[in-house]
């Protein structure tokens, strides 16, 4: 994957402290990073180790136990699914039959799940078919998503075609903050080629990425700095992927090598939990 | 796999699919009806009967005179009423079963303010209408509530619900609201003025006990189709019958969208009521709704919830209980056939997997004759 350096800027996120108690599942403590605008944060480590539960708590699908949470400056402490959106954040979730897509409603559908109430998709408290449909083909022209119609079922689709009607909807949004979780699994390497570049295209537009990836591949060739979860805490954080090789990022995977946790929060600016 | 398929085919081909599909739908529900109507057929010869007298007397009878029309066309308006009222739930992917509660309570408050409450024309109508709708609003919002913040199923909710505002009901009719000196239990009768017009009045005809109801019926379907093709509410309530998981990761309240689907439901399940009232009888009966909250259920399935089938569904499951009267009276066979027909009918058409094979089926002979 070629591309540019980084060019960060402003701050897209700013994680504090944040601790989770988790009825089921992993638990996170003292998780401290920061995601710059315009750069691509990875985030490696085996599966179950706490990336699910953080990316749901980032998209507002979970509640933190405490911890400060900044996006683009605003305090996402308090707010709904909706109030996370409207902060700037944009969520690709891992398990895209799951929660990413309604399967039997029309891909045109799936495409405004955040913003039909909006203009110009809605106007005095109706929707506009029509606009809900251009606004659908001008995605699936952009997204090079694969159909015949609009109107066809997500259910329709092939994995990579699916993924793309999400990607679509998220990037399309224009976040401050992507959330990108396993955003290749599954795809074809058409589909994954295409996801690479619009990852790039949007860290260059400006928006921050969190890639959270199985993938160690996919981490190393588009991270511009890596962070690596194990059993619910940040035990390692490179600042400067090139040169990294797989099998030293495994080493901390498997907490067989860990950095400092002054290492880890090194640089980051102090923010006051609300 | 048909996925695949479908992203392979140019939109000329993805629309021939869907008319083909359509089609397909189309033919197995007229296929449904003639199974089930073939299975009468067997039963009523193994039972010993005229199955072709029978069959003539519940077929045609229904129009045969035009006051039966009306019989018809009364009993079709409750029932697509309740039809819709649980298709709005349905939709939301949630089971309510409380159209009974919601059509007595409204028939209790248009029947309070119609019998009670000195109005001027026109206005006599419509306020205990829209108090109808309130009350059965009401009465769908306490489950819905219940449901959406509290995790109560809503099933149990629903069906318990029932069961008490059954019985309120029955005591109201029974003692304070029975008409004094009459040895009939049933309540006073509603002013004039609140009555809705009957059909008679506008064709000249004998139509029974058919009235506006009927356009208001059309109406309400109307509204609701557009509810839920139109409107950001009708496009939160698909999502969240279709997948709440994505409904709530797309940033939609699915707690407050259940709530409306139930007050929604129950509005109109609170009209039903107020036909009842207002239009069929002209005052409050013992069980004033027979069976017809339950067969409302039936009427949404048959219509897969779609507020414009449901009046179709409505109309045609009422002929067959219409029929099925007539039937009764005028052979010696029972209108138990009705039943076995409808339940057959019911059966097939819960048995979605099959027009989907058949679709399948012609599907990969189309691939393979390319």
């Amino acid at each position: 994957m070629d591309r540019a350096p980084a060019r960060p800027t402003g701050s897209a996120l700013q994680v504090r402290g944040l601790t989770y108690e988790a009825p089921t599942g992993q638990s996170l403590q003292g998780i401290d990073f920061d995601v710059a605008a315009g750069e691509i944060v990875g985030l490696a480590g085996i599966e179950g180790n706490g990336q699910t539960e953080l990316a749901e708590i980032l998209a507002g699908l979970r509640r933190p136990t405490s911890g400060a949470i900044r996006v683009d400056g605003t305090d996402t402490a308090g707010l709904d699914v909706a109030g996370h959106r409207g902060a700037g954040i944009g969520y690709v979730p891992e398990d895209r039959l799951r929660n990413g897509a309604a399967l039997d409603e029309s891909i045109a559908d799936n495409l405004v799940v955040d913003r039909h109430h909006r203009a110009p998709l809605a106007r005095r408290g109706l929707l506009r078919p029509s606009a809900v449909r251009d606004h659908a083909e001008h995605l699936i022209e952009d997204y090079a998503i694969r159909t015949p119609d609009a109107s066809v079922p997500v259910r329709a689709l092939s994995g990579g075609n699916m993924q793309k009607v999400i990607v679509a909807r998220e990037l399309s949004a224009q976040p401050r903050l992507l959330i990108a979780s396993q955003v290749t699994r599954g795809v074809d390497i058409g589909a994954m080629r295409f996801m690479y570049e619009r990852l790039v295209a949007a860290r260059d537009a400006g928006a921050g990425v969190l890639l959270v990836s199985a993938d160690l591949t996919e981490l190393l060739a588009l991270a511009d700095r890596l962070l690596v979860i194990k059993d619910g805490r940040l035990v390692a954080r490179f600042d400067d992927t090139s040169g990294l090789t797989e099998k030293r990022v495994g080493l901390y995977m498997l907490s067989v090598e860990r950095h400092d946790p002054a290492h880890i929060a090194a640089g980051l600016e102090e923010v006051s939990a609300a | 796999m048909t996925g695949t398929l479908i992203e392979t085919e140019d939109r000329r081909e993805y629309k021939a699919t869907r008319r083909r599909d359509l089609a397909v739908d189309l033919s197995m529900a007229l296929a449904t009806i003639l199974a089930a109507l073939a299975i009468g057929f067997v039963v009523m010869l193994v039972t010993g009967n005229d199955p072709v007298e029978a069959y003539g007397a519940m077929l045609t009878g229904p129009l045969e005179r035009s006051f039966r029309v009306g019989r018809w066309l009364e009993d079709a308006t409750t029932l697509t009423l309740l039809g819709l009222s649980v298709a709005i739930p349905f939709r939301a992917r949630q089971i309510s079963l409380g159209a009974e509660s919601q059509l007595y309570a409204g028939a209790l408050a248009a029947a309070a303010v119609a019998i009670f409450l000195p109005l001027p024309p026109v206005v006599a109508v419509v306020v205990p209408l829209v108090a109808s709708a309130v009350a059965g609003a009401g009465m769908g919002l306490i489950p819905g509530s219940m449901k959406a913040r509290l995790g109560a199923n809503e099933i149990v909710a629903t069906l318990m619900l029932n069961a008490i505002v059954v019985r309120v009901y029955d005591y109201l009719v029974n003692g304070p609201l029975k008409e004094p000196g009459s040895s009939a239990v049933h309540s006073k009768s509603i002013q004039q003025d609140s009555a809705l017009t009957p059909l008679r009045d506008w064709f000249g005809i004998p139509l029974g006990r058919a009235n506006v109801g009927l356009l208001l019926m059309v109406l309400t379907a109307v509204a609701l189709w557009l509810l839920i093709t139109r409107t950001p509410l009708g496009y939160r309530i698909r999502m969240t019958g279709s997948n709440p998981e994505f409904a709530e990761y797309g940033g939609i309240r699915v707690p407050r969208v259940i709530e409306w689907s139930f007050v929604i439901g129950g509005a109109v399940a609170g009209l039903a009521g107020a036909h009842l009232v207002q239009g069929v009888y002209g005052r409050l009966e013992p069980g004033l709704a027979g069976s017809l909250a339950f067969e409302g259920i039936v009427v949404a399935l048959l219509a897969r919830n779609n507020p414009l089938v449901v009046v179709v569904a409505g109309l045609f499951y009422s002929y067959l209980r219409a029929g099925g009267d007539i039937m009764e009276q005028q052979t010696d066979v029972g209108t138990e056939i009705v039943v076995v027909i409808q339940a057959v009918i019911v059966l097939l058409v819960t048995a979605q997997a099959l027009p989907d094979l058949l679709k399948r089926r012609l599907a990969r002979k189309q691939v393979a004759a390319r």
